[in-house]
């Protein structure tokens, strides 16, 4: 078998326009879609991270504004208490200053109606005690004899100092 | 003489009249001229009114006393 120079010159030749298609044709293409699928991916990965970045911090202040809404309600809370308190204290102070000014209040008017009652009570008994004094003055002097009698003795009695 | 009004529950009789006037001539030191009104409400007693003087010894006066004094106390 006789190797001949130009074979293998057209060999080589042959071979090299293959690789240089292959290349052109088919090594770039792919090289070029490979790099572009990377940069997408980097971008990709960029965007997750800025994303996930983002999300953190917006949990973060999340939990921030959350925390502050907590003590505001609290301290919101605490303040409502404390008026409720003071305006119950306010309330039963008040209540128990117009209790005691009503029951003092009472207090008088009943000694007043009691003064009142015995006072009706003394005039009731006085005229009643004169009226039962009269009755009884009537019926034991009734008679002309014993009337006679108390004139008699009216008259014996009288003295000049008494007309005078 | 002096007129004297004597009230009284009854009617005074001579003898009451008689002593009454002479009564009233010793203290008055003058002579008495004496008018008796019967007045049943004076319920025992006389009253004596002679120049705007009055005694008054009625059982109806005493029990008027009476009446005031217990509505006072």
């Amino acid at each position: 078998m006789d190797i001949q120079l130009s074979q293998i010159v057209f060999q080589i030749i042959n071979f090299g326009i293959v690789v240089g298609a292959l290349s052109f044709f088919v090594y770039k293409p792919i090289l070029k879609t490979i790099d572009e699928r990377a940069d997408k991916i980097k971008d990709g990965l960029e965007a997750a991270e800025k994303n996930i970045k983002l999300q953190s911090d917006a949990e973060v202040e999340k939990d921030q504004i959350i925390s502050e809404a907590k003590k505001e309600a609290t301290k919101i809370k605490n303040a409502a208490k404390s008026e409720a308190e003071a305006i119950l204290s306010e309330a039963q102070s008040k209540a128990q200053k117009e209790s005691k000014a009503y029951m003092a209040k009472q207090k008088d008017a009943f000694a007043a109606q009691m003064v009142a009652d015995g006072k009706t009570l003394e005039k009731k008994v006085a005229t009643l005690v004169a009226s039962a004094t009269e009755a009884v003055l009537k019926d034991t002097v009734g008679s002309i004899k014993v009337q006679q009698s108390v004139i008699d003795k009216q008259i014996k009695d009288l003295s000049a100092k008494m007309l005078t | 003489m002096k007129k004297v009004t004597v009230e009284s529950s009854i009617a005074l009789s001579d003898a009451q009249l008689k002593a009454l006037t002479t009564k009233l001539e010793a203290a008055l030191s003058d002579k008495v001229q004496i008018e008796n009104r019967v007045d049943s409400e004076l319920i025992a007693g006389i009253r004596i009114v002679s120049e705007g003087k009055v005694v008054d010894l009625t059982a109806a006066s005493k029990l008027n006393q009476l009446k005031q004094n217990l509505l006072s106390a």
